[in-house]
Order: structure tokens, then C-alpha cells, then sequence
């Protein structure tokens, strides 16, 4: 049986199944723990981690928080965070017309500033975020003269409003055994050699696993390896359509968030003085 | 590194140079492909057009006159020519079909004949008359498209890929099906249902069909025949037909033992008639000769006796000059193969075997409907001559002058647009031969082509012609048939089918004769009987006995590889009965297969690598004896391996594929070999309701429904017969990332859950669009329809609503929006008035008075017009069509089915944040429960899920072909070099929670189909509504805006549950209660008259007058 202190922090992975996969820190949940949460622990606990970040992706962990509200600021980046796209073409602002030629691609798209915009933006400021989007290939003859609207919307109304590509989380770390640096993806399991000259395979990046689960197809490996996941460790990876670097996306996110927790707040309140 | 490299072989592009001797036999399905996918209907028009309608020609070739013997009129020649239009008088320009389709005419060719023939008492030679037209088949010899490029096609507004195959009459596409008959001419011995043993032969030549019968009477042999009016015992046929002696009769039928005790009851039944010469046997058989109206000479009953044995019993057994000789070794053959029958189960013949089936095609059946036209024409004309010769006239009779081309025109145009074939002369009514081509997707189109119709009545409950034979194998595809009452009648010919039309059948004579066939002429009755023999057949005609019938076999076989004989011509011995069978005629099914001599197939790297490289074509291995044809007979006499590996010193032939005894269908599902085999069935007639591309021209085409998908993508898992079928080109369905589990409720019973983030991006978006059409016609009267700018309002002066849509020319404009019931054509027909037309201001030419008639849309949801199309049809009536277009995503109700009969609605739509997402942030795009799995057994499915993933992972098409196809170890190990599972399932966390799910689940890409069936078009309530006129009754059907019926099931749940008054609510007042205003004279007459109450009750049925109304009787109630 797995100790409390694993059923508490670890997910568990199995061949077969994952256990524990529900979060139980809650008060009174297990003999000897005190799981209410307060301010001091949180801030103690909670950390973001950046890994990686340039104009399209970001990596960042967070660590310390339950699964609810990563999956919030997940479900935010996703639906909720305005964006501007036309068609499915992630774009920068506003309408824009085409010329013709064989491959219509975002290139020739071209803003056409309205009311006090041309003063607000440059004319480069505004456009697709990539130029080299395939729209349509052309046979001779053909043309495509077009105006178009750009709207502003959230993910929540169509998914062409949505500001982000990928949103992981994941956390991830591996107890381990023998001769297993094969059956996990490169760099996740190291061989070193102790001062004995046994050799010993270790964790070296358990951020890298895809959790292919391919020890549990060794017999001789099987009962050894021990695959679990920290239970409040995530790894966000956010990938922006372009608009917006990701970083600025994951602050509003969280801007959203401590905007509807308020709103939250304000309706409880509301409510409480009616009864 | 090893596996992805194994995969990468199997992903090999079949064009690249082939390196592996297994590699030899896969591209000579890619040969066929070159023939086309339809070239037994091509073939079969072909021959008709260029062959068989110059020998219907010549049957008929000349036409005399009892009013002048001189006169007569002679056809040279005859011609089909390249389908044209008569733009004007005597000028006719080129047509294409598309030009057909879209001004609803007909893709036809003049036929046209040479003539010899008297004026006065010239002779007279004229050449191209024409005397009606001939559909012509798209892709035939005379088709505008034949051997034309892509790009020439494109110009004609034509696909590349479309086969061909069909007509276009009236401007819509017709297909005459495949049917499948039991062969012509050849003896069938089976046991009625009182099991006594019977034999049949259905005779036919061109002039006559019939059938004649040997039935067992007691311990009797008789003959039955339509033209007899009673059975005959045989031994008087023999007799009437010259056999006077009786050893020779039982010579013809045969010496041993039990043979002559079985049939010496027959001979004593001629004794106790008292026939004993050919004459008294002739005038017993002329005294039961059934009477017919005879025109001409009267004959005699013997004249009648003998002329009925020369031409109708038996037919297709040539009798030259009374020579009885051939017909008489037929018959005694028939009475010997039902006395052995009687003997011994195993000699009665299986009529469900497909050796016994001969396919009749579009070109026999157009030929058949030619033959009786061209006979009815040339009838008509002679009727002419008799009329008009002898009547004294200013100008010299000229035949030409009478020869109208509607006749021929019209039969045949007719015959193909409406199905309904019918030959005077065979006394033939066949309904649905032809049928609409079906132009859902590129697969039903060709799915239809590929249909084999069975002339079975659909009535009976027999299982026989229903089950699969064996004999079907490779020939006809196992899983393509429909569900229901045609389950197992109607079937689908495999890739690689092959139909033969008929081949001369002289050259075969005299070959066999020098292969030592004997002529049966030259031998007496035992020596053809004598088990020593092997009696050769052609075509269902003796030619006479072989003495070694190996070496005969073995000859003709050898001359067939070296080309001395049509590669379609069967030879193969039947040693049951002792027979050698060789048949070429049209009609058997046959698929090619490699030779292999001593172990060895015939077909080397040598001859493929050629292949590849161009030098070689599939006629070159044809001609070379590397490959030929077998029919089902010949097939019998073979052994044929189905791997290389599996040749034995006995095998004859190596199969060139195994899969392709699937159909075109069949052909599309990946990994079919590991499913539930009705699955794959199901799979058969779901590939034809799925939406997709249905060729390059679509965006052409006005249809009346059209399906299109927006964004049909090539399935991951492809199977080798997709490639050749080009499904890649035109495909029908999408690749969708499905997870396999439970979701929320709304998954139950197969329904899917979608994600709406991938029906945003146009996952199943389909467009429909829909035709209306609108005629303009002139009337006899000078008046015509018109069409009428839109109304205005009087005193705002817009444009009414209705009109919105409308052009100052009162047609809609394209692109505008429709609504329910606005209009699209603004016409307005004159009414027919008795009184004709209404007098105008006097000077001016009286005006009709116009009614509305106007076209207009209505629907749930509105529609953009597409197009708009103003042409003229055949009549040079105007012609508008507009094209309507609706966009529509999937909805909640809307059909979806995997490649693998899994079916299944959609049940909910959820956003994509509440998706589950595996560790890549992937969100699927379909959630399937798992309950669809067990009970249905489709590990394809399950196969390739994973074969598509693992495409994905390494970027290259996965391949399921039927038998082959990626191995699922190969697949599993890809996935695990790629970091992902090895059995393809994923760690999967909650959209809603953002916890972890306790189970893995399987996660990948399926291909998925949008089915025709929408929500859309089925979506139907109704409050009040139309009520049909004689009842009144709410009317039936959606498309009436009917009501929905509360059954005689639903009213016994209400009797029993025991609401009496809802039960008197459905039943009275909201069906058909009706009130009636009745004068107060009828009621008080009614106390007087009890005859007008009668009467009352009569016209106004279920209603009662009741007594105390004063003025109006307002209740209608009903008992």
C-alpha cells in the first residue's frame, strides 16, 4: 500500500489505470495532516517557474496550487482571453484587401484603417500575424477581391478566437530501477556509476518523459519502477498565435481570474445581505 | 530505427521500381486501373455499337412488299455516329455531356444507315440516312470524351476520374444495371418441389426465346413446352423427329443397364399410343400443337408438328433442312441427365452456381431494344409500301420520304429514362432496368456501376440465390450487398471483374474440329453415349464427341496463351457428366490470373520492372501467356494458389491479389479482414451515403441534391484499392482525433460527443445545394409563360417582400439570401379561359389573363442563390435553374459513421475547454463511448486507430489493406519510438476538473464520414395544419406539413392506460371533426321525410343532425 504522505502529494500511474488521482487536501482527510489552507503556507508553497519563453511559446511550472485553479487559468487562456482572427487566420487588427495571384497568402492581406485608427496605429502595426499563411491557390483567370472585417472576440464564441495553441499541464517526476534508460524517452533516465562501479540508473529529467508507459511491457521491469506525478505541479506550456506575446496572454488570464473571483466575492456579498 | 524503416516499405508508393520478388504481382491491379473501373458496361456498349448492331443489321437487311414484287429496299451498312445537337434546320454542332446535364437533353448520336433500294424502276443507292438516335455511353468509342487529356476534359467541364459507364437522357444520368440471368441454352437438371427430378433448357436466338422442359411423369419421360398444350412423351419426339427405331433411341441415351431400365417405360408408352412412324408421331404432336392466330399460309397439323421441332423446341440447336440429327443427340442427352439425376443426387445441377450465370449488360439490353425497334421500323415501312404502291399517285414512291427517326428515338430514349424495358418479340416486361446514378459521392457513383441486379423475384423466401456461393469468390465482392429484402439478389462485382461479350463462334468450330472433336454427324447413337467419350459443347451446342479430352483441353488452352484464340473464350471439362464445356459467349464472369508452369509463376521481376517502366502494358502480358483469364467454369479446373508461397507442383495459376475479391466498396474500409463480417457489409452501404467530392465538375453541376463536404480530407489509414479507385482524389470523410470513452450522458446508444472548437474549424461542414427549376412554355393557343419584374409596394413604392430576392428581370439574383417563401422566379402562366382570349382595347391584339405562378423557396432555414441558369432545352422552351446553397455544421442529430459500420448521431456539443486533453494538449475531436466495441467486434476500427496515429507520429500514410496492410507490431512500435504507448493509450486529464482520469484511454485519429442523413431535413412538428380534402384528415408526411399519427399501438397504450378523454381528443376532435351549417328546411323536413335524413347521413358521413337546432345544426360529433 502506498504510504498517506504518496496518496496525498503523488497521481500515481499504474499499467493499467492511475489511482489518486482526486485532490484531498482537505481538512480532517487524513489523521495527522492539516490540510487547511492558509495564506502563509500558500506563499510559502506556490512558485512559477519559468522554463523557456520567446514571442510564440512559453513554458513556465507552477507549483503549489490545486488542480481546480490551474485548470481555470487553463479553461481562461483557452476561452476567454480576447483575441482577433479572421477566418482562421490569427491576425493582428483590422479589414484588408487582396490582389490576385497564383497563392493568395496573408501577404497581400492589407489594413484599411477606419475612423481614428490610422492615427492610433502605424500602417505595419496592423496585420496577419504571419505572412505566409496559404489561403487560396488561383488558376489563371482567377480573382479574389475581398474586404474583410476583423472582429474581436473570445474563444468561447468560436474557436477562431482563440489566442492560444496548447495548454499543458503536467506534472511529472519518476522513481525508477535498472536498465531503464531504454524504455523512457531520451534524457529522462541517466546511468550513473557509483564509487563501486555498479551502475545505477537515475532521474535525470523527468520533464522530458511522454509517459509512453513502455516499462510495464517489461516483466522484469515492471514491479521495480514505481510512475507517479506530483499532484500540484504543472506545467504550463502556452503557445500564442501571435498577437500577443504568452506572457502577456497568462496575465490576462490570471486578470480574468481575479476578475470572476471577485465578481464571485461581490455576489456573495450581495446575496448575504438579502438574507 | 529498423521498424520505421520496415513501415516505410510498406508505405512504398506503388509506382516506385520494386525491389522484392513479393513485390511482383501488386501493380497488376494498377493495370487495371488503366482499363477503368467500369469497362464491362464501356465494353459491352462498344461492342453493340460497332459490332453487334451491323449484325442486327444484317438480320434484318432487306424489306419487300406483297404490292410490287420489284420493289424491295436492301441496308448496306450501318453507323453510329458522335453525339451532336440540331441547333437549326440541318445543322447539328458537337455536344458534350455536361452540356446535356445542364440543359436537360439527351446525349445521343444519329444512326444512320446505307440503302439499296427501287424508285419506280431505278435502283437507287443512298448513303447516311439517318433513322433515329442512339444514347451514346459517356466514355464509349463515340463519346466526345474518349481519349481525351485531363486538360481537354476540363474544358468540356468534364472529371478526369468520373468512369463513365452511364447515359445522359433528358439531362439526368442514367445507369442500365448489370443483370444477372441464368445462362442461355445450357441444360439445368433440378428437382421440382415435390422432389421429382426435371430438366430444363431455356433456348435463345435472336428470333425466338423459348423454353422446353423434360419432366418425369410417373416413371414416364415427357416434354413440356409452352407450345404444347399438353406434355408429350419424348420417345414420340424422337419418333416425330425421325428416330424411328427404338435401339437408336436408346443408343442416344445410353447402353447400360440401368439407363434402359429406367427408360424402357417411356418406349412402352409410345407402343400403347400406336406410334411407331414419324408421321404418326408427327400428327399426334401437330394435334397438340396450341393454336395461335396464324397469318399467311394455313399449314398442316403435320406441317405445324414439324416446323414447331425445327424452330421452337430447343431453338438454339440449328436444324438445316429437316436435318433432325443435332436436336435429337440434344434431347436424348437431356433424358439421359435426368435418368441420372433420378439415380444419384449429385448429378442434379445447383442453378445458384455462378458458372450458370451470365450477366447481361447495357450493350446486350440496348441491343435486344434495338433489334425490336429496327424490326418495328422496317415493319412500319413495309406497311407504308403495301399501302401506298398500289394506290396511283403523280410521284414515284419513295421510300425515304416515309422513314421517320422519332420511332427508333423515342424507344430508346424512353426505355432509358424510365426503366421499363420491353421486347415485343421475347414477350419481355422488365421494370427498373435502368436507375438515377447516384451522385452523393464519387463511392455511390461508382458503387452503382459496379451493381449486379438479380432477375429473382424478391417475393420469395428462398435462401439459395441469396446465400454466397463459392463459386463467387473473386468474382463478386462478399460484403457489398444491401440489408433487407434485396439482401444477397443485389450484388457488387469485385476490382478485378471482367465481362465478356460474345465472340464468333466460328473460328472455335473449326479449331475444336482440328483438335479431333468428331463430328456428331458422323456418329451413331452409342458411340456419343459411350463412356469412353467426352462430349464437347459450344455454347450450349454439341459439336460432337473427343476421344482424349486432355489433350483437347490442354491444345486449346495453349492456342488461347499464344493468341490463336480470343483470350475470353473458357474451355473445361466437366467429368461428372463427361462433358468438355467451351463457351464464348457474352455475358460470364471471368478476372485474370498468373500462369504458373512447374512451380513457377510465369511472371518475373523482369516482366514488372518492364511494367513499371512503360514497356509493357497488361495486353503484353496477355499476349505473352503471362497472365489470363478464367471464367467460374474454367476456374473449376484449376489450381490456384493464393501466395507464392502456397504453389505446389499441382498449382496452375497464382493469385494476382487477394484483396481484390473485395469490391469497390468493400474496398475503402481499412483492416477489413479483422472485423465482424456484417460490419463491413454495413460499412458497404454507409460508403454511399457519406458526403464528400463527387468530382472535379461539382461546382458545375445543377443538380437537384447535391452533398458536398466543405473540407473532405484523404483518410491516414489508406488501403491499395483507395489508391486505385483514386478515393484519394475524391474523398468522402475526415480524419478525426477520437477518444474512446464515456462522456457526460449524451453518449449513450452510439451517439458521438464533437468538440465545438473543431466544428469551428470546419470539421463536417457540408454545403447542400438544391435545384429549381422553372419552364417557360409556349401554348398552343400563341400564348406563353412569362416572367414578371418584382412588385412594388402601391404606396411606398419598395419592393414587396416576397420579391426581395428578385432581379429587374424577376429571376433572383445569385448570392442573395433567401427566406421562407420568398420567391425566386417571378412567372405567371396564362389562365385557359373558355372563352379563349380576353378582348383588349380595340386596335390591339386581345392580352391573356396571367395567373402567379411563381417558383419560390421554402424551408426551415434560408438559402443563398449559387447560381442561376438561363438556357433552352431540346424543345427550345426556356429553361431557368437555380442552384441554392446552404451552408450547415453539425448539429446535435446529424449522422456520423467510421469506415466500419459504426454509425452513430451526435449527442452533444461541448466547448473545447470541458474536452479532455492528453499530455500534448491535444483535445479530441470526437468522444466515442466504448461501449460501440464489444458486442460489435470491429478490431479495424481499433487498428486503425492505431495505424493512423502512428502516420501521423512519422508522417506518412498508414496502409490497411484487406489481407496486408501495416502489421499492428510495426504500427505499436512506431507509436513507442515516438514516445507514445505501445497499445495507443493516452494519460488523459479532465477538461472540467483538471484532474488526472483513472483511465488510460485510447486516443487517435479515425477517419470519420458525415452521412446524408441531417437533422435539418427531418426536423418536423405540426400544431395545426393542411387537412387532406376527402377525408379531413390532417394530412401524412413532412413534406405536406402532416400531422403525426397516433397509431393503433399508441391507442391501445391509451385504452389501457385508460385517459379516455385524451383518447377522444386524438381520435374526434383533433382528427377529423368538422362542422356543417345545415339549412332549418332539411331539418324539419327530416321530420317528415325520413328519406332526406338518410340522404343527409349519407353525404356528410359520421354526422348527426340534432334535433333541437333551431336555425343552423352546428354539432358534428362523431358516434
Amino acid at each position: 500500500m502506498a504510504s498517506i504522505e504518496d496518496i496525498r502529494t503523488r497521481v500515481t500511474l499504474q499499467e493499467h489505470g492511475i489511482i489518486n488521482t482526486h485532490t484531498t487536501d482537505f481538512p480532517g482527510n487524513y489523521e495527522g495532516f492539516d490540510d487547511t489552507w492558509s495564506q502563509e503556507k500558500f506563499e510559502e508553497k506556490f512558485r512559477i517557474d519559468i522554463i523557456h519563453m520567446d514571442k510564440l511559446q512559453m513554458e513556465f511550472d507552477m507549483v503549489g496550487v490545486d488542480a481546480a485553479i490551474a485548470n481555470a487559468l487553463r479553461r481562461i487562456l483557452l476561452a476567454e482571453v480576447l483575441a482577433h482572427r479572421l477566418g482562421l487566420i490569427p491576425i493582428f487588427a483590422d479589414p484588408r484587401e487582396f490582389d490576385f495571384r497564383s497563392e493568395v497568402t496573408t501577404e497581400l492581406m492589407k489594413w484599411v484603417p477606419i475612423g481614428n485608427q490610422a492615427r492610433k496605429y502605424d500602417l505595419q502595426d496592423i496585420r496577419p500575424v504571419e505572412c505566409n499563411i496559404l489561403i487560396a491557390k488561383l488558376r489563371p483567370g482567377q480573382e479574389i477581391d475581398l474586404k474583410m472585417d476583423a472582429v474581436k472576440g473570445i474563444g468561447k464564441d468560436h474557436a477562431k478566437f482563440s489566442p492560444v495553441e496548447i495548454t499543458i499541464i503536467k506534472p511529472c517526476e519518476d522513481k525508477l530501477a535498472d536498465k531503464l534508460v531504454e524504455c523512457f524517452s531520451d534524457g529522462v533516465i541517466k546511468v550513473t556509476e557509483d564509487e563501486n562501479g555498479v551502475r545505477k540508473a537515475v532521474v535525470a529529467n523527468p520533464r522530458r518523459d511522454t509517459c509512453s508507459r513502455e516499462v510495464f511491457r517489461h516483466e522484469d521491469l515492471k514491479d521495480r519502477v514505481k510512475m507517479s506525478r506530483i499532484r500540484d505541479h504543472f506545467i504550463f506550456s502556452v503557445e500564442s498565435t501571435g498577437a500577443l506575446h504568452p506572457d502577456v496572454l497568462v496575465c490576462e488570464a490570471i486578470k480574468v481570474l481575479i476578475g470572476k473571483c471577485r465578481h464571485f466575492l461581490s455576489e456573495l456579498d450581495s446575496h448575504c445581505i438579502d438574507t | 530505427m529498423e521498424t520505421s524503416g520496415k513501415i516505410n516499405d510498406n508505405f512504398q508508393d506503388l509506382t516506385k521500381p520494386i525491389k522484392t520478388v513479393e513485390d511482383k504481382w501488386k501493380l497488376l491491379p494498377a493495370f487495371l486501373k488503366v482499363k477503368g473501373l467500369v469497362k464491362q458496361h464501356i465494353d459491352s456498349f462498344n461492342y453493340f455499337i460497332n459490332v453487334d448492331i451491323k449484325k442486327i443489321m444484317r438480320a434484318n437487311e432487306k424489306i419487300t412488299t406483297d404490292a410490287d414484287p420489284v420493289w424491295y429496299l436492301k441496308y448496306l451498312n450501318i453507323y453510329v455516329g458522335s453525339p451532336d445537337v440540331e441547333e437549326s434546320f440541318n445543322i447539328t454542332k458537337p455536344i458534350s455531356p455536361h452540356e446535356c446535364r445542364l440543359r436537360d437533353m439527351t446525349y445521343s448520336a444519329p444512326i444512320t444507315v446505307d440503302i439499296e433500294y427501287t424508285r419506280g424502276k431505278q435502283r437507287v443507292v443512298r448513303h447516311n440516312l439517318p433513322i433515329g438516335r442512339m444514347p451514346i455511353m459517356l466514355r464509349s468509342s463515340n463519346c466526345v470524351l474518349t481519349g481525351k487529356s485531363p486538360a481537354e476534359l476540363a474544358a468540356l467541364n468534364e472529371c478526369p476520374i468520373d468512369p463513365g459507364g452511364y447515359f445522359v437522357a433528358n439531362g439526368t444520368e442514367k445507369v442500365i444495371l448489370i443483370q444477372e440471368q441464368l445462362s442461355k441454352n445450357r441444360i439445368i437438371v433440378e428437382a421440382d418441389k415435390k422432389g421429382t427430378i426435371g430438366c430444363s433448357v431455356t433456348s435463345s436466338t435472336a428470333e425466338r426465346k423459348s423454353r422446353t422442359n423434360i419432366v418425369t411423369k410417373g416413371n414416364k419421360f415427357c416434354l413440356k413446352h409452352n407450345a404444347l398444350s399438353e406434355d408429350v412423351p419424348v420417345v414420340v419426339v424422337f419418333k416425330a423427329m425421325g428416330i424411328e427405331c427404338e435401339q437408336e433411341i436408346v443408343q442416344l441415351v445410353g447402353c447400360e443397364d440401368d439407363v434402359i431400365s429406367t427408360f424402357a417405360p417411356s418406349l412402352e408408352e409410345c407402343h400403347k399410343l400406336h406410334i411407331y412412324s414419324q408421321l404418326q408421331a408427327l400428327q399426334y404432336l401437330g394435334s397438340k400443337v396450341r393454336q395461335r392466330a396464324t397469318w399467311g399460309k394455313s399449314r398442316t397439323k403435320v406441317e405445324e408438328a414439324r416446323e414447331l421441332l425445327a424452330g421452337v423446341m430447343l431453338a438454339h440447336v440449328p436444324v438445316i433442312k429437316y436435318d433432325f440429327k443435332p436436336k435429337c443427340v440434344f434431347l436424348a442427352l437431356m433424358v439421359r441427365r435426368v435418368i441420372l439425376a433420378c439415380s444419384d443426387e449429385a448429378n442434379v445441377d445447383d442453378r445458384d452456381y455462378y458458372g450458370n450465370k451470365r450477366l447481361e449488360l447495357a450493350g446486350q439490353l440496348l441491343s435486344l431494344l434495338f433489334e425490336d425497334l429496327f424490326k418495328r421500323f422496317n415493319n412500319e415501312l413495309k406497311k407504308i409500301a403495301d399501302q401506298t404502291i398500289p394506290k396511283p399517285r403523280a410521284a414515284q414512291f419513295d421510300i425515304v420520304k416515309h422513314m421517320r427517326q422519332d420511332q427508333i428515338t423515342n424507344g430508346l430514349v424512353h426505355a432509358i429514362s424510365s426503366g421499363n424495358w420491353i421486347i415485343k418479340r421475347f414477350n419481355m416486361h422488365r421494370a427498373g432496368v435502368t436507375q438515377v446514378l447516384s451522385r452523393l459521392s464519387f463511392i455511390s457513383a461508382l458503387g452503382m456501376m459496379t451493381r449486379v441486379n438479380s432477375q429473382f423475384e424478391k417475393t420469395r423466401k428462398v435462401s439459395g440465390p441469396r446465400s454466397l456461393q463459392p463459386s463467387q469468390w473473386g468474382m463478386l465482392c462478399p460484403s457489398d450487398t444491401p440489408e433487407g429484402e434485396a439482401c444477397g439478389l443485389v450484388k457488387n462485382l469485385a476490382l478485378m471483374t471482367h465481362i465478356t461479350t460474345d465472340q464468333d463462334e466460328e473460328p472455335i468450330v473449326r479449331l475444336a474440329y482440328n483438335l479431333g472433336v468428331e463430328n456428331l454427324r458422323l456418329l451413331s447413337g452409342e458411340e456419343i453415349s459411350h463412356p469412353s467419350v467426352y462430349v464437347v459443347f459450344l455454347n450450349g451446342n454439341i459439336l460432337g464427341v473427343s476421344g482424349n479430352y486432355k489433350r483437347l483441353v490442354e491444345a486449346f488452352r495453349l492456342m488461347r496463351r499464344a493468341g490463336y484464340v480470343n483470350e475470353f473464350v473458357s474451355i473445361c471439362p466437366n467429368h461428372q457428366h463427361r462433358f468438355v464445356n467451351i463457351a464464348s459467349d457474352g455475358g460470364r464472369v471471368c478476372r485474370p490470373y498468373i500462369i504458373v508452369k512447374n512451380g513457377k509463376p510465369k511472371v518475373q521481376d523482369r516482366h514488372i520492372q518492364e511494367l513499371v517502366q512503360g514497356f509493357r502494358s497488361f495486353e503484353d502480358f496477355l499476349h505473352e501467356g503471362l497472365v489470363e483469364y478464367l471464367d467460374v467454369n474454367e476456374e473449376n479446373d484449376c489450381s490456384v494458389a493464393l501466395y507464392e508461397k502456397e504453389i505446389t507442383r499441382e498449382t496452375t495459376h497464382l493469385e494476382i491479389e487477394p484483396f481484390t475479391l473485395l469490391g469497390v466498396c468493400a474496398g475503402l474500409i481499412p483492416y477489413p479482414h479483422h472485423n465482424q463480417s456484417p460490419r463491413n457489409t454495413y460499412q458497404c452501404a454507409m460508403g454511399k451515403q457519406a458526403m464528400g467530392s463527387i468530382g472535379y465538375n461539382q461546382r458545375n453541376r445543377i443538380d437537384t441534391l447535391l452533398y458536398f463536404l466543405c473540407y473532405p480530407q484523404v483518410p491516414l489509414v489508406r488501403t491499395k484499392t483507395i489508391d486505385l479507385i483514386q478515393f484519394d482524389k475524391l474523398p468522402a470523410g475526415q480524419n478525426a482525433t477520437v477518444a474512446v470513452m464515456s462522456y457526460s450522458g449524451y453518449d449513450i446508444e452510439d451517439a458521438l460527443i464533437l468538440n465545438k472548437a473543431s466544428l469551428d474549424r470546419g470539421f463536417g461542414r457540408c454545403l447542400v445545394y438544391r435545384k429549381q427549376n422553372c419552364l417557360l412554355k409556349r401554348y398552343a393557343n400563341q400564348t406563353f409563360d412569362r416572367v414578371m419584374g418584382p412588385s412594388r409596394d402601391a404606396s411606398t413604392g419598395e419592393v414587396i417582400w416576397r420579391h426581395r430576392a428578385l432581379d429587374a428581370d424577376g429571376i433572383c439574383a445569385p448570392g442573395e439570401r433567401i427566406e421562407n417563401k420568398q420567391v425566386l422566379v417571378n412567372k405567371s402562366m396564362p389562365i385557359v379561359s373558355p372563352t379563349g382570349l380576353q378582348p383588349g382595347t380595340p386596335g390591339q391584339p386581345p392580352q391573356p389573363e396571367y395567373k402567379d405562378v411563381p417558383v419560390s423557396y421554402k424551408g426551415p432555414r434560408d438559402i443563398y442563390v449559387e447560381r442561376v441558369l438561363v438556357t433552352s432545352n431540346a424543345d427550345e422552351a426556356f429553361l431557368i435553374k437555380i442552384l441554392e446553397r446552404q451552408t450547415r455544421r453539425p448539429e446535435i442529430g446529424d449522422k456520423f459513421s467510421s469506415r466500419h459500420g459504426q454509425k452513430g448521431v451526435c449527442g452533444l456539443i461541448v466547448n473545447q475547454e470541458d474536452m479532455p486533453f492528453s499530455d500534448l494538449g491535444i483535445c479530441p475531436d470526437i468522444i466515442m463511448n466504448p461501449h460501440g466495441f464489444p458486442s460489435r467486434m470491429t478490431v479495424g476500427k481499433l487498428i486503425e486507430l492505431m495505424a493512423g496515429k502512428a502516420g501521423v507520429l512519422h508522417g506518412h500514410f498508414g496502409y490497411g489493406t484487406a489481407f496486408g496492410g501495416d502489421k499492428v507490431e510495426d504500427v505499436c512500435n512506431a507509436l513507442v519510438e515516438k514516445g507514445f504507448n505501445y497499445v495507443g493509450k493516452e494519460f488523459v486529464t479532465s477538461g472540467i476538473t483538471g484532474e488526472p482520469l483513472t483511465a488510460y484511454i485510447y486516443f487517435g485519429p479515425v477517419y470519420y464520414q458525415k452521412l446524408k442523413h441531417m437533422v435539418l431535413d427531418k426536423m418536423h412538428a405540426r400544431a395545426k395544419g393542411p387537412r387532406a380534402v376527402l377525408t379531413r384528415q390532417p394530412t401524412e408526411g413532412r413534406s405536406r406539413d402532416g400531422g403525426l399519427r397516433l397509431g393503433e399501438m399508441e391507442r391501445d397504450c391509451l385504452i389501457a392506460y385508460g385517459s379516455s378523454m385524451l383518447l377522444l381528443e386524438r381520435l374526434m376532435i383533433s382528427s377529423d371533426a368538422f362542422e356543417v351549417d345545415v339549412p332549418l328546411l332539411l331539418i324539419i323536413s327530416q321530420y317528415f321525410n325520413p328519406e332526406d335524413t338518410l340522404r343527409l347521413q349519407t353525404s356528410f358521413p359520421r354526422t348527426y343532425v340534432h334535433e333541437h337546432c333551431s336555425t343552423t345544426v352546428t354539432q358534428a360529433l362523431h358516434g
